[in-house]
């Protein structure tokens, strides 16, 4: 990689058009989202539109993970303990009297609570073993949904009535622009404070934990913010969720939900505003396309049946090859294409003047944070 | 008398098992410094693949225990090579993260070439029957492979300890470098430690499996594996006795008193405590570092 | 440089009283006593292992149990938190610089003024118009800084690309951003060149002529120290062996005699290190 010296050379300072400046990159996902809703409200099957609000669904507890892992630097493997603990707050809430979507936004404040609980180990537990001890709140949190469920309604689960009314085509279409105005917002709360003074606190303290607290940033209030959070997030996910499905049984909150979270933004890339947007509709989907692609090369398959099969084996390989090779994910991959295509038009242009050494002296390279 | 005894005799029965996959968890921690949270997989397949061949052929059990054990050594030894190789510089989560890829791997595979029939494996030479001590009855096999579990762990300790082999396994795991000037193959180790970890998974899987089923309630073990490996010390050879039968001893007793269903959240808020008020385990040594 | 009659009377920018630091069974450091003037660059020198950065760590709040005292401007700063230390104005930079690699140079040294930036987590959801403001402000104020220092065109450059001396001088200009009452640099110029060399000691000039920001600074190589401090402070095994003037004391009997083999044989090492 080349290194950029200081001092003597002199660089060519034609920038080259940096678009990235017109319009932010929140605005531009959310407008890309929004045609994409708008298209498969549309035109689309309603079994296009139910995938589409999986994959809207997802984003939003990826989006937090992303923050929390991929910006905090916090290794969580539980989370779908908060899509559990959200989902059941949801239903008590419901039950207490609730009408949505007021049981949501308590779900959310329960995990926010549970989510500053879980924060506090972390206060002095790092990496592997701070993995574990979210293990231990997913453990947690699926015992306790356990014992609710069993103690009122047993094993056939918790309901609850739809929210929208018409045919099933128009329902989903009604949670995909609900979805999408979540999804939305949360973006732009994200975008907001993975910027700027907390963005920067929070990734010293992801790389530099003590270096992080002799700058007079109070790593532990810190920490503990972005587990409320992103957990309180996450919570939000698990109690829509549970209306969107209409139902909710302790079993379906599994340690592989949370590793295909992971998957998600792994893949997508850590630390990124439209990496876990990418994650979630690539593993949201694989277990929908992969049976066909399958299908091609193998003539005997009973591949849809295996679907969910096939797409751990692939984003298991996917996660390890992206933690092992590529943790920037393909957003980071997409933006080092990028700035190569972007650095060699800018030598083109520069040729003109004298810019010797540092030929890759990256122009408008680093991630612009808003 | 007979709930304390099915506490304390089943807890010591279960926990020997825990020991053996402990066993294996800290011979990698001490070679690589990684968690494999792909363990319980490793014990899944290993039983998998003695129980379908055993309905399939009439190979005797010895023969098939080898093949599964190779099998399963083999893949541990190549998920080391070709993976978590590349993850030694940087930090610790990397190589977790590509476990736990790598067992949802595993767990697909498995799910696609093992569909859901239940298997059962069959040990030629266990008693059937049960024994009963102080009012409480067991399944003799299940006390039978217990002691097996026991024995095989202590002499794998001791050959640790006190051979000429083990120490200097032991010493590459300390300080790889030192170790390396000292004429010892740090690669070979590297991969043995995982080979050999992923067999002893492998006999516990299988000789679990003879006593209950084999389903994903193998894999389980393996979680509860790692509460036990961090009580006895993660970079403890001899902890993992320790731990193993700890931990094997609080499901006991939950389980006799409180419920079943109580056992897996019990150890894990052991887990909790053990690393927020004694990190380093029973028998760990160095600081284990968290930062 | 001091010498008037009032500036007995000022208190020190950092005063240390009998600190002693153990780690275990090992003494790092044995009843150090010292001080530093607000008006001064002052140079910690000494062998490997006599204790230099353990006296920086434990003066911003790194150590913990430390016994003695540590004063900064009057204050008694012993053993407080880290982050608080650092809100009453001590900076630091360390000797392998931890940035950011993900982030650009510009996003790094506005990380310096985490705590003086002026806007909450709060205000970044409910206030964005003033976050704006003081961003802004901020950038402005840190493309200034970098521009003083002649490194503003890396402003936009990711911080992982850049070599190993810009990136030391980016965490000096990190630490300098929040204009701290007095900044301890930990081996600035370890692994660099005598072009970079000399470039630290301006940096240093410039900070305490501009800013008049009174520094620590550990140090190994003797031409810098001889060309930017005011005074020495010499540790050997923990303990304190010789301080005074820089002229005097790396001219005197004494130095040579305690610092000799480390100190000439690093002048020869700058020497050979032309690149």
């Amino acid at each position: 990689m080349t290194r950029v010296m200081t001092g003597t050379e002199s660089v060519a300072p034609a920038r080259a058009f940096d678009w990235r400046g017109l319009i932010q990159q929140k605005y531009l996902i959310i407008l890309v989202t929004f045609l994409v809703v708008a298209y498969f409200t549309a035109a689309g099957s309603s079994y296009s539109i139910f995938v589409l609000d999986t994959i809207l669904l997802s984003a939003i507890g990826a989006m937090a993970l992303d923050l929390l892992m991929g910006t905090g630097g916090q290794v969580s493997i539980g989370n779908a303990a908060f899509l559990a603990g959200g989902a059941f707050a949801t239903v008590w809430a419901s039950r207490a009297g609730a009408p949505f979507p007021f049981d949501v936004i308590i779900a959310g404040i329960v995990c926010a609570v549970g989510g500053l609980i879980v924060g506090l180990p972390a206060l002095r537990i790092r990496g592997m073993y701070l993995a574990l001890a979210t293990l231990a709140a997913f453990y947690l949190a699926d015992f306790i949904g356990q014992k609710y469920q069993g103690d009122t309604v047993g094993a056939a689960g918790f309901f609850l009535k739809p929210v929208f009314t018409g045919t099933i085509g128009q329902q989903s279409a009604s949670w995909a622009w609900l979805l999408f105005c979540v999804v939305a917002a949360t973006m732009i709360l994200i975008s907001w404070l993975r910027s700027g003074r907390s963005g920067r606190a929070w990734r010293m303290i992801r790389d530099h934990e003590i270096a992080a607290s002799a700058m007079g940033i109070p790593v532990a209030r810190y920490k503990l913010l972005l587990f409320t959070i992103t957990s309180a997030v996450i919570g939000i996910q698990g109690g829509l969720t549970a209306h969107f499905i209409g139902s909710v049984t302790y079993d379906s909150f599994t340690l592989t939900l949370s590793i295909s979270v992971i998957a998600m933004i792994l893949i997508g890339g850590l630390d990124s505003l439209a990496g876990p947007l990418i994650g979630a509709v690539i593993v949201t989907l694989m277990p929908v396309v992969l049976p066909d692609i399958i299908g091609l090369f193998v003539s005997s398959s009973n591949a849809s049946q295996d679907a969910s099969n096939y797409s751990e084996v692939l984003y298991g390989l996917l996660i390890m090859v992206f933690m092992i090779k590529a943790p920037t994910g393909l957003a980071g991959l997409f933006r080092a294409g990028g700035r190569k295509v972007l650095s060699r038009w800018n030598a083109s242009r520069a040729s003109s003047a004298a810019s010797p050494a540092a030929g890759d002296t990256a122009v408008g390279s680093a991630p612009r944070l808003r | 008398m007979s709930e304390l005894t099915a506490a304390v005799i089943g807890g010591l029965t279960l926990g020997a098992i825990y020991s053996l996959v402990t066993l294996g968890i800290v011979i990698i921690f001490r070679a690589t410094e990684t968690f494999n949270f792909a363990h319980g997989s490793f014990m899944l397949l290993a039983a998998l693949i003695v129980g379908r061949m055993q309905s399939g052929s009439s190979l005797p059990f010895a023969v098939l225990a080898l093949i599964s054990l190779g099998i399963v050594g083999v893949l541990g030894a190549m998920l080391f090579r070709f993976a978590l190789r590349a993850t030694v510089g940087r930090p610790h989560f990397v190589a977790v993260i590509a476990t736990l890829g790598f067992a949802a791997v595993a767990d697909g595979v498995i799910g696609l070439v093992f569909p859901q029939t239940q298997y059962s494996i069959t040990i030629p030479g266990l008693s059937a029957g049960s024994t009963t001590i102080f009012g409480a009855t067991f399944g003799t096999a299940s006390l039978e492979v217990s002691a097996f579990a026991v024995v095989l762990t202590v002499a794998l300790v001791l050959v640790f300890r006190y051979t000429s082999l083990g120490v200097r396994i032991r010493a590459a795991g300390q300080n790889s470098l030192l170790a390396s000037q000292g004429g010892i193959n740090i690669h070979w180790v590297y991969i043995g430690s995982w080979a050999l970890a992923c067999v002893l998974a492998g006999i516990a899987g299988i000789t679990y499996g003879t006593v209950n089923s084999v389903n994903q309630g193998i894999e389980g073990l393996a979680l509860l594996a790692f509460p036990a490996a961090l009580l006895g010390g993660l970079d403890s050879i001899p902890g993992s006795l320790i731990g193993g039968f700890g931990i094997g001893l609080v499901g006991g007793f939950v389980s006799a008193y409180i419920g079943g269903d109580y056992v897996t959240v019990v150890t894990y808020l052991v887990l909790l405590a053990v690393m927020l008020f004694l990190p380093q385990g029973i028998a760990g040594t160095r600081s284990v570092r968290r930062v | 440089m001091g010498g008037t009659p009032h500036d007995a009377l000022r208190p020190s920018a950092i005063e240390v009283r009998a600190l002693s630091v153990a780690f275990g069974g090992l003494r790092a450091l044995t009843d150090v006593t010292a001080s530093v003037s607000a008006d001064h660059i002052v140079a910690v020198i000494g062998p490997n292992g006599a204790g230099k950065t353990t006296l920086l760590n434990a003066i911003c709040g790194l150590v913990p149990k430390a016994k003695g005292e540590v004063r900064h401007y009057g204050k008694d700063l012993t053993n407080a938190h880290p982050a608080a230390i650092a809100r009453t104005g001590v900076g630091r930079s360390f000797q392998d610089p931890r940035l950011i690699d993900s982030l650009s140079v510009l996003e790094n040294v506005l990380c310096g003024a985490h705590a003086t930036i002026g806007y909450s987590l709060a205000d970044q959801v409910f206030r964005r118009r003033k976050v704006s403001k003081r961003e802004g402000k901020a950038r402005a104020e840190a493309t200034e800084l970098l521009d003083l220092f002649g490194l503003v065109h890396l402003a936009g450059v990711e911080a992982g690309r850049l070599a190993y001396g810009p990136r030391k001088m980016v965490d000096i200009v990190r630490a300098t951003i929040s204009r701290p009452s007095v900044l301890l640099l930990d081996e600035p110029s370890s692994g660099l060149d005598r072009a970079e060399r000399a470039r630290i000691g301006t940096m240093m000039q410039m900070i305490h002529g501009e800013f008049h920001i009174p520094m620590i600074v550990v140090e190994h190589h003797m031409d810098l120290v001889r060309a930017v401090t005011h005074r020495v402070l010499g540790l050997a095994s923990g303990a304190v062996a010789l301080e005074g003037p820089t002229e005097y004391v790396l001219d005197s009997a004494e130095f040579r005699a305690t610092m000799m083999g480390d100190a000439s044989g690093r002048d020869q090492k700058v020497a050979t290190t032309d690149v």
